[in-house]
């Protein structure tokens, strides 16, 4: 990076940390700093759910399987807008009646104290362990793309987010996460531009469409109803559309968002403008992917993107094996570019179309073929699966971008993490603080104690997850332990929400042990069936909702017989 | 520990009284059923529109 890189990127931090610090003189008491108050603008906690779901590795991890297998992600987010739909008309109302501090507090006001003490557990376990992942994930690209130090990356992104989180509190976050969702929007225009620029001359938009087309790059729709694919119409309708409801109506990190709106009305309109954006954001984010992959037909791009794991090959037996890949890659490279370029000439001039067509697709499926011999022997060596579509956009940037604009991407990246990071803390603090702090150890105290209460806890919530972040790499399994809890339980909680909402008989009994069930059984599914991770959300939501509706029903019949309900 | 037994459930009266506290009441036809049919009509769109590039920007085979 050259200095001018070093001044956007210092003046990006510069910025946020003063706009927090500006608005965090707005705070006065708890409600100021976990829901500003219930006094935010409909358009700030838009940007900022948009904001806290756009992670660094959404917008680094999605752009590289653009690259490596096409548009069909985009379909996961089909089912967001019908979600948002039904958490506006079904979820927003009670929640927002019930002048909440946490999505848990409403299951104790319509159950009983365990099931909010459980569920808030569970969001704790699962968020804290996520707050870190969204730390080390970025900090682990950029320190292999850039050789900058892993713990200093992660230390310079969790110190900045901790000190205006701590000091702001949520109205110092969602005005912080406007600003970094505006970087990420600008991010994605600039690459998408900066990319189209620097095709060859004679390649137009429409022969960029058209060479991105040749091996599927653009198929964004997949009619296969196999419930094994993760990636298809079906799966996205039904499974995105429960993992939207799941993740936008029962998780603090968002709840929290549309709280701290001024109205039903606001909170409203902020998720109907989720509806809206999403699909074209993630379509245009994942079209930088795609134009990577055309702009590579022109430009020779390394085997591997990932230099650690090219290190790692070199300096193991089967170093000259990786060289001989490296070699015909150049050799078919060289060929397809050729073959592109003659593509494009015979567009516009009028040649044998069909047969550089024919040609470019051949060198295509022999360079994907190639890649995945060298991710092969990666993961030979490693002894884990090659992660190589996390580095694929950065390593454009520090090679192809231009002075400035480096900079400005970069501080993209670092604004991606940070506002997930930042919502995710306050989030964490809040189900402390109110489910557990207030709850169980000081019911009556004074507005300034919850307060201070609530500094300590993001600090600690902050800590928490630098340390799960520098030591990410260390705890491996217990990582993927975590998330996997956090799977199990997701679908779940929902399903708990939606018993509450909508099965007027249902009781404490039916939500409790119907948590407890759904859970297990989506264990039990996730262990034995090839289904997509996509459907668990599925299967714990109506795994509740069944089991809970005929327990609450077996407790009303029991107590009209005149026996206790088991409790 | 207590149970509550009492229905609580009811998603329209609770609609009905959060909207009363900011918002003229709405019925069947009212500016947010059509907001969220607009929602549901563009998404219906989209997967049309993302189908069709499908269909037509799908070069692997002639």
């Amino acid at each position: 990076m050259t200095p001018l890189d070093w001044g956007v990127f210092a003046l990006y931090f510069a910025g946020v940390l003063g706009l927090a610090w500006w608005q965090s003189r707005k705070n006065v008491g708890v409600e100021g700093y976990f829901l500003a108050n219930r006094r935010m603008a409909w358009g700030a906690v838009g940007l900022s759910v948009m904001a806290t779901q756009a992670s660094a590795i959404t917008y680094i991890g999605t752009t590289g399987q653009a690259f490596d297998q096409g548009m069909g992600f985009i379909q996961v987010y089909l089912g967001l807008p019908i979600a948002m739909v039904f958490i506006c008309a079904v979820f927003a109302p009670f929640f927002y009646k019930a002048r909440l501090y946490t999505a848990y507090e409403y299951l104790e006001e319509r159950f009983d104290a365990r099931t909010r003490s459980l569920t808030s557990f569970l969001f704790l376990v699962s968020r804290g362990m996520a707050a870190g992942i969204v730390l080390y994930a970025p900090a682990i690209v950029l320190s292999v793309i850039f050789g900058w130090d892993e713990r200093m990356t992660i230390l310079i992104m969790a110190v900045a987010t901790i000190a205006y989180t701590t000091m702001g509190g949520i109205t110092a976050v969602i005005w912080t996460d406007v600003v970094q969702m505006g970087m990420m929007l600008a991010g994605i225009a600039i690459a998408l531009v900066v990319l189209f620029t620097q095709l060859p001359p004679e390649l137009g938009f429409t022969d960029m469409v058209y060479v991105g087309g040749i091996q599927e790059k653009w198929k964004t729709i997949d009619l296969n109803p196999d419930p094994r694919e993760t990636y298809t119409l079906w799966s996205g309708l039904i499974g995105g559309l429960f993992l939207a409801l799941a993740y936008f109506g029962t998780d603090q990190s968002q709840v929290q968002r549309y709280l701290s709106a001024r109205s039903l009305k606001a909170s409203r309109m902020a998720l109907i403008m989720n509806a809206f954006l999403k699909i074209p954001m993630q379509f245009f984010i994942l079209g930088i992917g795609v134009l990577l992959f055309v702009f590579y037909h022109f430009e020779q791009p390394p085997l591997i993107f990932n230099q650690a794991e090219v290190a790692a090959v070199e300096a193991s037996a089967r170093a000259e094996d990786y060289r001989v890949l490296e070699g015909e890659q150049g050799r078919v490279h060289t060929l397809r570019r050729d073959a592109a370029l003659a593509l494009v000439e015979a567009r516009h001039g009028g040649g044998d179309v069909e047969a550089f067509r024919t040609e470019v697709l051949r060198y295509d499926r022999e360079l994907t073929a190639l890649r995945e011999e060298a991710k092969g022997l990666v993961a030979e060596v490693r002894g884990a699966a090659s992660n190589d579509v996390n580095y694929v956009f950065p390593s454009y940037l520090v090679e192809y971008v231009p002075a400035g604009l480096l900079g400005l991407l970069i501080a993209v990246i670092f604004a991606a993490a940070m506002s997930s990071l930042d919502s995710e803390l306050t989030a964490l603090s809040s189900a402390t603080v109110m489910d557990f702090y207030r709850r169980y150890f000081r019911k009556e105290a004074s507005d300034a104690h919850y307060l201070t209460v609530a500094r300590i806890t993001t600090l600690f919530w902050g800590i928490y997850a630098c340390m799960v972040a520098l030591y990410a790499g260390r705890l491996g399994s217990l990582v993927e332990a975590v998330n996997q809890i956090g799977s199990l339980f997701y679908g779940s909680l929902l399903g708990v929400f939606l018993l509450a909402f909508l099965v007027k008989s249902s009781n404490a009994r039916g939500a409790f042990y119907g948590l407890i069930i759904g859970m297990a059984t989506v264990l039990a599914v996730s262990t034995f069936t090839p289904i997509s991770w996509l459907y668990y959300n599925v299967v714990g939501a109506f795994t509740v909702l069944a089991v809970g509706t005929l327990l609450s029903r077996n407790a009303s019949e029991a107590s009209s017989t005149g026996q206790s309900a088991p409790t | 520990m207590t149970e509550r037994l009492d229905p609580v459930g009811e998603v329209a009266r609770a609609v009905a009284e959060a909207e009363s506290e900011t918002e003229p009441p709405g019925g069947p036809f009212s500016t947010w059923n059509a907001l969220y049919a607009a929602v549901l009509i563009t998404l219906v769109g989209v997967i049309a529109l993302l189908w069709v590039l499908t269909e037509l920007l799908d070069h692997s085979a002639s």
